[in-house]
This record gives structure tokens, sequence and C-alpha cells, in this order.
């Protein structure tokens, strides 16, 4: 079904050996006829210096016959012709121009030849005709006249090129049985290449390229008759972790498994193609699509939720689908599939294994994250990054333990940007590495800064991005960081979410070690929103456990969540980690952890994130109550 | 002497006689003496005999009936030689001949000079049809209206001359 508007194969093959086959029968042609005309003149001309020696011969001989004015004499000399086949009267004439002597061809008649008397010879049509004096004493005596027959002649010439034409059918005919052959080969390979440049080797699938054609095809078609046409994106939510943990060989058997899901369960007439690593699009054509474009992605849905076998692995497939219409959401190409995409990565924002029609709102979210990149590139350079700092308390003494590191973006155009929302941003456009050493620099001085200032020596929290642990030297950049600032390793706390930790556990608990090693304490932050089980925690070396917010905002109005939080701390103590609450806002919570034995609490019910300067004099104003 | 008539006609056109283009009777005397010009293109004299650009000697007595016809030769070469007549009335006097002249006049004074001739270049030309010997090298005779002649090639061998082919093959008869 989907190979049905590739470009038909072999066009290059057959034109080439059409070319082929006219220009060696053209070859052949001009070889004949140069051949015909060269045996012509050739023996044209072999011909003529024949008759031009018998004639001499005969002159030569018929001296003394004119002479002596001998025409018996004479007689006896022509008739030696009479063995030549092809000559048709021969005469010796006298110096006056009456015939000495004449002999002729028994069926020619006599009275047909008159020819000049001079030197004299003729190629004409039907005959070669030659007159030549004869010299006696220096002087001319008489003439000697030969008229020679060309029927033998042409004959011959005939045989020559009927031999030239049958040579030249039978070279042509080995040239095309050769050119044949030759064309089937190049018509596989044309086929090859065609099917090599629009098929997706993995998944049999067309592709990017193919995936275009068909594309601009298809709005092609819906603008001439009015349909409509739509695209869903797809993106294979966790592709990456089976490509990295089973292999590249498992990760294609299973682009494989979905791409035949795909075709099974689709119309034979929607276009599935692979445009990408692990992206997928569906083209669907016709009228009204927007409901069967929603029932298509709620079945590609369904059907991936089965589980794919791999290598004794049972891999759970999700995607994430984005839907955009044509003409509606865009006029070209271009937009209908950035749109497509746009809608993709919001569906894949919304959590995963769902679906998302593409909305102009969506569009403006492009448009403000395009802005936000551009953005993000000047941003440390115009100073509009800038750290904050929340402090954290402990719940059994009130006493300010440690801070949060937060990163905060004053945008010249939106205002403050949420880390939630640049974050991605800059781990997509890889200015996440510099970003994140820039604030782990920031915070690692203030907190030596703090501590020369005779503030204690306080826990520094900073956060580390999915990409910042992926990066092989983040090791040394951290160790650079310590020695150059003076901060002391153990103050350094470094914070993963759990699902950064979760995505990639092997490299990262070599990792973790190495922090470790060097004194470096580590948290694992939104702890409870992923799928980590405390029997995975306990091989990672952590310090801290950081519940996610959601958890402790619940605790007034939901007794579960306050239970999830105990078991979390219970948990957590048996393991050996202290716990941090985060996102702390009411008097209630308070008590509530304090009670279930959470060790730190962090939010704004005890102090929001503030600047350095401000920061300095909180802890300031909070060591003299203390004290006081 | 013998005239066969003055309407004796060849309808001819001899090299001799000029480019005439039209058909005109040849007194048959003229007519002998072109033929006598055509032998000595012929003939081929041992170089011994005839020295380079020497011409080519040919004798003939004053009463040859021919004397007239064959002086009117030494307008003309035969390759690059003149043509040359000499008188004689003794044998002697054929020394230095390359080709003699005998007519019917001729026949008693033959018999006795040919045997002083045994072994000399001489090409010996008669007219005398009559002769009862046939020692010349070529005899001329009127048949039937038309001149012919017969090469005696034995003799022209014993004089070392080469008498050409072509000459041999228009001849009525060769011994």
């Amino acid at each position: 079904m989907n190979h049905a508007a590739l470009p038909a194969p072999g066009r290059l093959g057959r034109s080439v050996a059409r070319a082929s086959v006219i220009s060696s029968a053209a070859a052949l042609l001009i070889a004949a006829v140069l051949l015909v005309s060269f045996q012509f003149i050739s023996q044209r001309s072999g011909l003529l210096e024949d008759m031009l020696i018998q004639a001499r011969v005969i002159g030569d001989s018929s001296e003394a016959s004119l002479l002596f004015h001998d025409g018996h004499a004479a007689r006896d000399v022509l008739s030696v012709l009479s063995t030549s086949p092809n000559i048709d009267v021969a005469a010796v004439f006298t110096i006056s121009g009456a015939p000495l002597a004449y002999w002729k061809k028994r069926e020619t008649s006599l009275a047909d030849w008159a020819p000049p008397l001079t030197s004299y010879r003729n190629f004409g049509l039907r005959y070669l005709e030659i007159v030549q004096p004869v010299l006696s004493e220096k002087k001319v005596i008489g003439h000697v006249g030969i008229r020679v027959r060309l029927e033998q002649f042409y004959r011959r010439l005939l045989v020559f090129i009927g031999f030239t034409i049958l040579v030249a059918i039978a070279s042509f005919a080995a040239t095309y049985l050769l050119l044949a052959r030759m064309r089937r080969t190049v018509k596989d390979a044309e086929a090859e290449l065609n099917y090599l440049a629009h098929v997706d080797s993995v998944t049999g699938l067309p592709n990017r390229h193919a995936f275009n054609v068909q594309l601009a095809l298809a709005l092609k078609k819906a603008t001439d008759t009015g349909d409509d046409t739509a695209l869903l994106m797809l993106d294979l939510d966790n592709f990456k972790r089976v490509n990295d943990t089973l292999g590249h060989q498992s990760g294609d058997l299973l682009l494989r498994s979905v791409a035949d899901t795909l075709t099974g369960h689709l119309e034979k007439s929607d276009i599935v193609c692979r445009i990408g690593g692990d992206e997928f699009a569906v083209i669907l054509e016709g009228q009204n699509l927007r409901e069967r474009a929603e029932l298509t992605a709620e079945t590609i849905l369904e059907v991936l939720r089965e589980p794919v076998f791999l290598d004794g692995h049972e891999i759970f497939v999700t995607t994430s689908i984005g839907i955009s219409f044509y003409p509606r959401h865009a006029k070209n190409l271009h937009t209908l599939v950035r749109n497509a995409d746009t809608a993709m990565y919001r569906a894949k924002a919304k959590g995963k294994n769902v679906w998302a029609s593409f909305h102009a709102r969506m569009d403006t979210a492009t448009q403000r994250r395009l802005a936000l990149e551009s953005g993000l590139r000047r941003a440390l350079e115009r100073n509009e990054m800038e750290v904050h700092y929340q402090p954290q308390a402990s719940l059994a003494t009130g006493e300010i333990i440690g801070v949060e590191a937060l990163l905060r973006w004053r945008h010249p155009e939106f205002g403050v940007v949420e880390p939630a929302e640049f974050i991605p941003v800059a781990e997509d456009c890889g200015l996440i590495g510099s970003l994140g050493l820039w604030v782990l620099r920031s915070a690692c001085e203030q907190g030596a800064a703090w501590g020369k200032a005779g503030l204690g020596l306080l826990s520094v929290a900073v956060n580390l991005s999915a990409r910042q642990t992926r990066d092989r030297n983040l090791m040394q950049a951290v160790s650079e960081i310590l020695e150059q600032t003076g901060l002391l390793p153990c103050q350094l706390e470094l914070e993963i979410t759990e699902s950064v930790l979760m995505d990639n556990m092997h490299a990262n608990i070599g990792v973790l070690h190495q922090f470790r090693q060097r004194g470096i304490r580590l948290a694992i932050d939104d702890f409870g929103t992923g799928y980590s089980s405390f029997a995975y925690l306990k091989r990672f070396p952590l310090d801290h456990l950081k519940i996610d917010r959601t958890f402790v905002k619940e605790i007034r109005h939901d007794g579960e969540d306050g239970a999830i939080i105990a078991a979390i701390v219970s948990m957590a103590h048996e393991l050996g980690l202290s716990v941090i609450a985060e996102g702390v806002e009411t008097e209630d919570q308070v008590a509530f952890l304090r009670n279930t034995g959470c060790d730190i609490m962090q939010g704004y019910y005890f102090a929001e994130p503030m600047p350095a300067d401000r920061m300095t004099a909180f802890i300031t104003d909070a060591r003299m109550a203390n004290q006081a | 002497m013998k005239y066969i008539g003055a309407t004796f006609t060849i309808f001819a056109e001899l090299l001799w006689l000029g480019t005439t283009a039209f058909a005109q009777p040849v007194p048959e005397l003229d007519l002998k003496a072109a033929y006598v010009y055509n032998f000595a293109i012929f003939t081929e004299w041992p170089p011994e005999s005839m020295p380079h650009g020497s011409p080519i000697n040919i004798c003939l007595r004053g009463d040859n009936a021919m004397h007239a016809a064959v002086t009117a030769l030494t307008a003309k070469t035969v390759k690059g030689r003149r043509l040359a007549i000499k008188p004689w009335q003794a044998p002697d006097d054929l020394q230095g001949c390359h080709m003699v002249i005998f007519d019917a006049g001729d026949r008693a004074r033959w018999n006795t000079i040919k045997g002083g001739l045994a072994g000399a270049s001489l090409l010996t030309v008669s007219d005398d049809a009559d002769a009862a010997t046939s020692d010349f090298i070529i005899t001329m005779r009127l048949d039937n209206g038309r001149l012919t002649f017969s090469v005696n090639n034995t003799a022209a061998r014993q004089a070392r001359l080469l008498v050409s082919a072509k000459l041999l093959r228009l001849a009525k008869e060769v011994k």
C-alpha cells in the first residue's frame, strides 16, 4: 500500500538502453555506408585502371596494324579481349576516325558506339568508356576504344552490399542481446537504488524522503479535490532506553514490530512512514477526517499497548501522537509537519502515551519556545540569569542547615521564566551544560562566602539535569569548582530527580559512586512521581530523599497522602536516608511532617527563594534569633 | 620497274602522308616507301653496326623505281635517328648501309653480291615478287590490289637483325 506513489523504477535504464540501441544501429549504418562507399570507389578505380592498362596494351599491339593499315591484324589483337567478360565493344580507329577494326560481344549492336576520338574516359551508368590515342614515333596514329559493361561491377557491389547488410544485422543482433542483458542489470540496480532511496531498511516502510513525496502528493490531491489531509506524528516514548539497555539490534526489532503493528491495524489507504529514529508518521486522506484521525490515534495507542517480547524481555512501548490537519491547521507541507510535531511534543508533555490535536495556542507556545531558545543563548552574557536560594531547616530544631540553589531567569520580554519551562529548552538546545556549571559555580562560591563570613557550614543543594548526568566530564568539572571556590565537598549536595536517575540506572550508579567517594552528598529529587521502588533506591549511594511537593500539598485534605509520606519517611530511615519535604506552606503540614519524623523542611512556610544578599541577611537574622 | 596503275587505291591514311582526314588514292610507289619506313621502325640493328646518333642509311640505286619516293623519307626519323639515302654501284658501296632496297632490275646484281653480304647486318628489302629466290629478308608484293609483305626471319637472324613480332604478325608469310 505504501509503495503506490514511488516513482516507477527502470526509467533511466530504459532510456539509456533505447539510446544505446539507436546509437549502435546508427554506428552500424554509418559503418556499412562507409564500407560500401569505400568498396564502390576502390572497385571503380580498380576497374578503370585495369581497363586503361588493357587499352594501352591493345594500343601498343595495334601500332603495326595501324601503320600498315591492316584490319585483320587489328581484329586479331582485339579478339584477345573476348576472354574478358566485361568488355562489350573494342575498336581501333584510324587517325581520321574510321574504324580499322571492330570487335563486339555478339549481343551488342555495332552502330551503338561512336566515342569521341581523344583521350577520353567516361564512367557512365551502364558503361565505362575509354579511348586512348595510339602513338608511333611520338605521333598519334589512331585511337583505341574500349567499352565495358558495368553489370558485373554492379553485381559485385550488390553482393558486397548484401554481405555488409548481413554482417551489420548480425552485429546489431549481438549488440541488441548484449544491451538487453545490460538493460536488465541496470534495471535491477535501479530498482534496488529506488528501493533504498525510498524505503527504510529497518522497517520496510517509506522513509523520510518518501514521506515528503507522499505528503506533497496527498496535499496536492486534497487541494484539487477539496478533501482534507490529516498528519499523525508518532514518537516512541521510551525507545532510547530500549536501545541503550538491550542494544541496537533489539531496538531495530522493536521498530520493526511497531511498524508491523501499525500497518496491520490501520486502513490499507493510510500511509505509514518511518521518518526518524523513533518517529513514525501516518497520512490520512479523505473528508471529515477529524473523527477518523482521533480514532486512528486511539487505535494506535491501543494496539501499541500490547507488550513486545524481545530477547526474553517484555517491553512496553508507548507513544505520543500529534495530529494536524490540512488545510485547517496549515496551508503548506512544512507548516503541517511542524504543527503535527508541536502537537506531538505537547502530547509528550501531557504525560506520554496520549495523543494531542494541534490548535493555535500550541503555535504560540512553539513560538515562545523558539524565543526562549534564542534568548537562552545570550541570557548569561546579559546577566539575565540569577541564582536564588531557598533555606532548608531542621524540623526538629528549626535551625537553618542548608540552602537549595534555584535558577531564575528574568527574560526581558516574558519577565520571570520558570526553570520548569526553560530547563527542557536548555537541555534540547545543548545549553544545559554551561548553564548548569554556572549555577554550580555560583552556588559553591556563595556557600564558601557564607562560611568565610562565619555563618556556618551550610549545605548547598544544586540540581543536576538529565543531560548533565550523562556528561562524562561532570565529575572533573565539579572537582575543579570545589577546589577553586573552596567549598567543602561535604557541603555540596547534588539533587537528581527520580525519573532521571531511573532512566539510565547503570551509568548513574557509577557517577553517583564517584561523587560519593569525593565526599559529595546526593539527594533524590521529586521522589514519588516516578516508578522507582525502594529496592532500586537501595542500590544508589544516596544521602537524602526529597518528597515531591504534590504529596505535601495534599496533606491537609487527604489522609492517604499523609500515609504515603509516613511510609516513605519510615522506609527512607530504614535505608539510612534523611528525608526533606518540599513545598511546605502551612503550619498543619509542618506539624504533620514533624510527627512522621521527617527531617528537613523547605517551603514558603519557612522562607521563599531569595537572592544571595537577602539570603545572607536572612541567615544572619536567624542565627541571631536562635542565639537570643 | 612496274606500275600497277595510277588508279591503285587504298582507302587509308598512312602516317607518313600526314594527318589527311579523308580517303584518297595513294600511288603504289609512295605506299612502298611508306612500308620501307615502317620496316625501319620495327627492326633493331645490332648496336655495333649502328653507333649512337648515327643515321639509318638506306641504300638503293638511282635507277630504282622507288628512289624518288624513298628519298622523300629523309625528312623523317626513326627512334631519333635520321634516315639517309645512299646510292650504290659496286658491292663495296654497301659498306655502312643498314637497309638495301632492290627491285626487279637488281635481280642479276643480287645473285652476284649476296654471297659477299653474309654476316653483314643489312636489312634487305625487295619488291621483286617474281624473284625465284626469296633470299631477301623482306619481300613486298601486290596481292589482289593490296600491298603485302613476307619476312625471312631466318635470314634476318643470320644478319643479327631483330624483326619485331608486331611486324611478323602482319607479314603474309614468315620463313
